[in-house]
Formats: structure tokens, C-alpha cells, sequence
């Protein structure tokens, strides 16, 4: 009977399991096994055929012996070849300018926006984390753009910094065309939207530390940055450290802004690797290159994840 | 040197005044005990002594000094927290130095200080350690060496026995005894157990309701209570009050309670015939059975809780239980009668409607 209990838990698990080995597992790795080929697709004829030529009325014609006019058609189908080519996308990936771009576009995108993230985080948090009038609904004010979705966000900001008639437009600034601004206006938009996630995860941990702690401290030193620096930060770091965990893994991703602000422009000014993934995979069809350059991405990824889960084990241990 | 005096001292809450025109002066070296049931006002004393709450009118000076304006970490006071309060992301040796650090003592002074605390309170082997991997005992000790290695003018002390298990309790109150005796700080304690303030302090101070009901010795409070709340709270199990008035009978003046039995009453009592008054005993001041005077009353036993070599009886006076502390005996069981009659020396008699001492 026991037994019996055992299988139907697993049974009760198998829908899950199906769900992540389908839609999860099997991708992962037909997107590995695809960054080791050249996908192409090509049309093969396959064989010839003859068909009666027919009138307006859809009847045969006939010659003038009787016999009936026919003409040959080439058969066609399209075929998906997966050619194993090694390490040759990944040489490729690597050695690519643009790829190389892009990487460098989103290794400085994500330092600094997520350093801005967490820096402003941490003040809004300092700010709110004391009786001040109407604080529960400038709280619910302050984390609406969580909810919004990052594409509209997108074009929300395209909107707002559109250089001929946007309402930023009387400053002069090239928020989109220049090379040089078009990074940061990005950059703009994922801080606008991700702060309030910082700051809601801050101020909860503030919330969440004991007054007399600080009131210990406060018997000891007059000064507010004191406390900061030899209480309430290192109190605060295992959240900070999964903050720019989570942060981190999030931005790298980036795509939607770029494909709402951007499109990766000026030139390839914003291209992210993701965007220029997605374009290399459905627009050029190099699925190779595409699936190698994601992987190259996830690897980067994972080796900064597993470094700051080690970092965030060992201070709760 | 340091003596702290309070003066006048209110506090407010919004409108609600938790503190009334407290006045204390504690002199240098003093121990002060702090108690009263929960609520009324003893933590926040301590609080404005510290500096972490608000001084609404009055004036807190020590050595002299007015202290009201004065940031908490100027006052030159250390505390120590219901909740230890140790940081828990630092090591018991930093911990401990963590006010000199904040201060920017030298280093080695600081280490000196620090392994001089730890010796006192047999830390010495816990100094790496973090706060979590301490039991509550440790804790406290090593929060009351944070306090300690200051060397401050003043102690505070927030109801920190409250949270360790009873016979933890009962070594800790000898722990900072002793440690006063060595340091001779200056020390306010507060509690709400009557027992931990008895068994500490030079002082006890008892507040009731934002209100210093009587300032005094363990045994002054113990002996002379001032009023009916101070002779309820001081003292376990508490003394008997038995409300009534005064009779006269055969050029006696007795105490007449509710169900008509008779107390003979101490004849240069200051009250007269008719008067209504409370009829106070603590459990251990009664003679039973044979030691018991001929003005005795008779009782029954409703239950006996023996505690070792005394029995704690109880008894009904009217519907008014009553408590009496008396060597064990065969005969004090629930349903038997037994004599009893309060010693007269030890008689505490309050004015009924205002509950202060006659």
C-alpha cells in the first residue's frame, strides 16, 4: 500500500516534470547541440513530374494530333540541414566585432545600471524607513513601475525622450541618435523601472532590523554614516549581495528596451547580446551563431552567479 | 564624580503623559533598581537616562551636569539591552570593542580592554565567536561586557535577566553583583521583578503609572511600605490586605474586617474608633496554634502549597483569601482549623480610600 503511495506522488509530479523537460531541458540543450552546426535550409528538388496543361475552363488542351499538352514540374521541398561544424561558431562568435560590441554594451549596461540601482535603492530605502506623512501610499506609489511591462516602458521613454517635439526635446540632448547618449538613455529606463525593486527589497530589510541595534550604536557615535557603515550595511549585505544577484541576471538579459528605445542604435551603439542574438537567429536565420553566442552569454552568467552564491553561502554560514 | 540626579522629570506620548514629575537623585556608586509592573513608565526612565527618548519638561543632570541636550553617546552612559542588542555580523571581541572602535581608542588598548572584559566574564574562550553560536547566558554576559569596557559613569540596565531560564537568572544577579562591587559604576536596573530588585539594589525605586510611588532601601520598602500598592508589590507572596474598620472592645482597639472577626491593633496606632482602614500582614509575620495570641482568630485551610520547610497556607478571611508563610505541620491540611494571629510588631495599616500608610 505504501508503495502505491509513493508512485502516485510521482505521478502527481510527472505534469511538472513533463513541463520543465519540454519546455525547458529539451531547448536548453537543442540550442547547445544547434551552437555546434550550421543550420541551413535549402530547397531540393526531389523529382520532376508532368501535369496536363489545362484551359480558362480547366479542361485539358490538346495538340493538334489529340494528344493531350502536358507540361514537367520540378518538385521542391525545403530541407533543414544541421551541418556539425564543432567550435567553429564559437571562433566565430568571439572574434566578431559586433558580437564583441554588443558584450561590452551589456557588461557596461549592466555594471552601472545596476550599481545606480542599488546606490538609489539604498538612499530611497534610508529615506522611507521612518514615520513620515502619507508613507504608505508614497510606498505603493514608488514601486508601480515593477508592474509595468518593459516593452511599453520602452516606448513610454521613446515618447518621452523623442528628439523633435518629446517634452524633453527644449534640452538639446541626443537622447536617442548620438552614439554616445543612446547607452545611457537606455540605461535610464531599466533604472527607472528596477530601483523600486531595490528599494522595496531595502527597505524591508531595514524594516527588519532590530531598533536596538542602532540604538546600541547610537550610545556610541553621534554620526548617522557610522552607524551606516558598521551596522546597518554589513547587517544588510547578504540582501544587497542577492539583490545584485538577481539584478544582474535580470539586466543581462536585455532586450526589451533595446527593441522598443533603440532597435540597437544608433548603429550598433545599444545592441545588446540578446538583441543581436535574436536578429543574427530570426532575421539572418543563423540559428549557429545565435544559439553559440547565448551560450557564451550563459556561461559569463553563471560563473559571476556562482561566485556571489559562494560569497552569500559563507556569510550565512 | 557622578551623581545622577532627575529632576522634575515628565514624559509624553502624544497626548498621554507616561511620566509624571519623576524626581530620583542617585549618588555616585549607587545600585538603583527600577521596578514596577509593565507599563508603567520604568523602561522610559532609563531611555531618557540614555538619551534615546525625549526629555519632555525637567532636567536629567549628571556630575553636575545637565544631560538633556546632550547626544545619547556623550553622556558618557552605557546599556545594556532586554535583547542584548549584539550585532550579529561581529565577533564577541569586536563586539566588546565596538564602542572604543567608534570612539578611536588605540588598537592596543582596545585589546588589552577587551581580553580584560572577557576575564571578568569568562568570555576569554568565546572572544572568535559569533553572537549566534552563543547560548543566552553568553549573550548577556557578552553584552554586559560591551557595557564594561567603556568604564562609563553610568550602567544601564534594561531588563536584562528576562530572557534567560530561572537559574541562569539567579547566577547572572550574582554576576553583576559582583561586578559592581568591583567597578563601583554607578548603575540603574531596571525590572519588573520584585525579587531580582529586592536581591540587587542599594535602592528601589518603585513607579507605578508614571508615578515614583517610594524610593528606598529593600528593606525600608520591605518594612515601611508607603501605600497598599508598594506593600502588594514588594514581597512574595505578597501581604495580606484585609479591608475593615476600627473598633474598641474592652479598652482595646481592634480591626474589625468585613465578616466581623476581630485583629488586635498595635495601641499607639494613630487612628480612631470607626475609621476604615486596611489590614495589613505579610505571610511570614503570624503566630498559629500554640504561639498564637489569645486574640487569635480561627481559620480553615482551603489549600497548603509546602515549599520545603515552610508551607504556604491558605485561608478565607470572610471572601478575602489571605496567605500565611508558617513551618510545615500535619495539622495544615485543607478543611483542618487552626489559631492564627498576625504578630503584632509587624502590622501595616493604610488608609482605605487613599491606600497610604497610617
Amino acid at each position: 500500500m505504501i508503495r502505491w503511495d509513493k508512485r502516485i506522488k510521482l505521478l502527481f509530479l510527472l505534469p511538472a516534470v513533463i513541463w520543465v523537460l519540454t519546455l525547458t531541458i529539451a531547448p536548453l540543450f537543442f540550442s547547445l547541440y544547434l551552437s555546434f552546426t550550421d543550420v541551413k535550409r535549402e530547397v531540393v528538388i526531389t523529382g520532376v513530374e508532368e501535369i496536363p496543361v489545362l484551359d480558362k475552363d480547366g479542361n485539358p488542351k490538346t495538340r493538334s494530333d489529340g494528344s493531350i499538352r502536358t507540361k514537367k514540374v520540378k518538385q521542391k521541398e525545403l530541407q533543414i540541414k544541421y551541418d556539425w561544424v564543432g567550435f567553429k561558431k564559437y571562433k566565430r562568435v568571439v572574434n566578431d566585432q559586433e558580437y564583441q560590441d554588443a558584450a561590452k554594451f551589456t557588461f557596461i549596461y549592466v555594471i552601472i545600471s545596476v550599481f545606480v540601482e542599488i546606490i538609489l535603492g539604498l538612499f530611497l530605502a534610508f529615506l522611507f524607513n521612518r514615520r513620515i506623512y502619507g508613507r504608505g501610499f508614497m510606498r505603493s506609489l514608488m514601486i508601480l513601475p515593477i508592474f509595468a511591462t518593459p516593452f511599453a516602458i520602452g516606448f513610454m521613454f521613446f515618447t518621452i525622450l523623442f528628439e523633435i517635439s518629446g517634452p524633453l526635446a527644449w534640452m538639446g540632448i541626443p537622447f536617442l541618435s548620438n552614439h554616445n547618449w543612446a547607452p545611457f538613455s537606455v540605461m535610464l529606463v531599466d533604472i527607472w523601472q528596477w530601483t523600486p525593486f531595490c528599494f522595496l527589497v531595502f527597505l524591508a530589510a531595514l524594516q527588519g532590523i532590530p531598533d536596538d541595534l542602532i540604538e546600541a550604536a547610537t550610545l556610541d557615535t553621534k554620526s548617522a554614516y557610522k552607524i551606516w557603515t558598521s551596522v546597518i550595511l554589513p547587517l544588510l549585505q547578504p540582501i544587497i549581495v542577492l539583490v545584485i544577484l538577481l539584478r544582474v541576471a535580470e539586466s543581462a538579459k536585455l532586450y526589451d528596451y533595446i527593441a522598443s528605445l533603440t532597435k540597437g542604435g544608433p548603429g550598433t551603439a545599444t545592441q545588446s547580446v540578446s538583441f543581436l542574438v535574436f536578429n543574427k537567429a530570426f532575421k539572418m536565420n543563423d540559428f549557429g551563431y545565435a544559439s553559440a553566442g547565448s551560450f557564451l552569454m550563459l556561461i559569463v552568467v553563471m560563473v559571476f552567479v556562482m561566485l556571489f552564491f559562494t560569497r552569500l553561502r559563507k556569510t550565512y554560514e | 564624580m557622578a551623581d545622577l540626579t532627575i529632576d522634575n522629570v515628565n514624559k509624553f506620548y502624544d497626548k498621554t503623559q507616561v511620566l509624571f514629575d519623576v524626581s530620583l537623585s542617585i549618588k555616585d556608586g549607587e545600585f538603583i533598581v527600577l521596578v514596577g509592573p509593565s507599563g508603567c513608565g520604568k523602561s522610559t526612565l532609563l531611555r531618557m537616562i540614555a538619551g534615546l527618548e525625549d526629555i519632555n519638561s525637567g532636567e536629567i543632570s549628571l556630575g553636575g551636569k545637565v544631560i538633556n541636550q546632550l547626544a545619547p553617546r556623550d553622556r558618557d552612559v552605557s546599556m545594556v539591552f532586554q535583547n542584548y542588542a549584539l550585532y550579529p555580523h561581529l565577533s564577541v571581541a569586536k563586539n566588546i570593542g565596538f564602542s572604543l572602535r567608534m570612539r578611536k581608542v588605540e588598537k592596543s588598548i582596545i585589546d588589552k580592554k577587551v581580553a580584560d572584559a572577557a576575564e571578568m566574564l569568562g568570555l576569554t574562550h568565546l572572544l572568535s565567536r559569533l553572537p549566534r553560536n552563543l547560548s543566552g547566558g553568553e549573550r548577556q554576559r557578552v553584552a554586559m561586557g560591551r557595557a564594561i569596557v567603556r568604564d562609563p559613569e553610568v550602567f544601564l540596565f534594561d531588563e536584562p535577566l528576562s530572557n534567560l531560564d530561572a537559574k541562569l537568572r539567579v547566577m547572572m544577579r550574582n554576576q553583576i553583583k559582583e561586578i559592581h562591587y568591583e567597578v563601583k559604576t554607578t548603575t540603574v536596573y531596571v525590572t519588573h521583578d520584585q525579587i531580582e530588585a529586592m536581591t540587587m539594589a542599594d535602592k528601589i525605586v518603585v513607579l507605578n503609572g508614571g508615578i515614583v510611588e517610594q524610593v528606598g532601601s529593600p528593606d525600608e520598602l520591605y518594612d515601611q511600605p508607603n501605600n497598599t500598592f508598594v506593600a502588594s508589590f514588594i514581597g512574595s507572596p505578597s501581604m495580606n490586605q484585609i479591608h475593615g474598620k476600627v473598633v474598641s472592645e474592652k479598652g482595646k482597639k481592634y480591626f474589625q474586617s468585613k465578616d466581623n472577626s476581630l485583629f488586635l491593633l498595635p495601641e499607639n496606632a494613630n487612628i480612631s474608633e470607626g475609621q476604615e482602614i486596611i489590614y495589613g500582614f505579610r505571610p511570614e509575620h503570624v503566630d498559629i496554634n500554640q504561639s498564637a495570641s489569645e486574640d487569635a482568630i480561627n481559620l480553615k485551610v482551603k489549600v497548603d502549597q509546602p515549599t520545603g520547610s515552610q508551607s504556604l497556607v491558605f485561608a478565607n478571611v470572610g471572601d478575602q483569601e489571605i496567605c500565611l508563610d508558617v513551618p510545615k505541620s500535619h495539622l495544615l491540611k485543607p478543611g483542618n482549623e487552626f489559631k492564627m494571629s498576625p504578630q503584632l510588631d509587624n502590622i501595616h495599616i493604610f488608609d482605605s480610600e487613599t491606600g497610604k500608610r497610617i
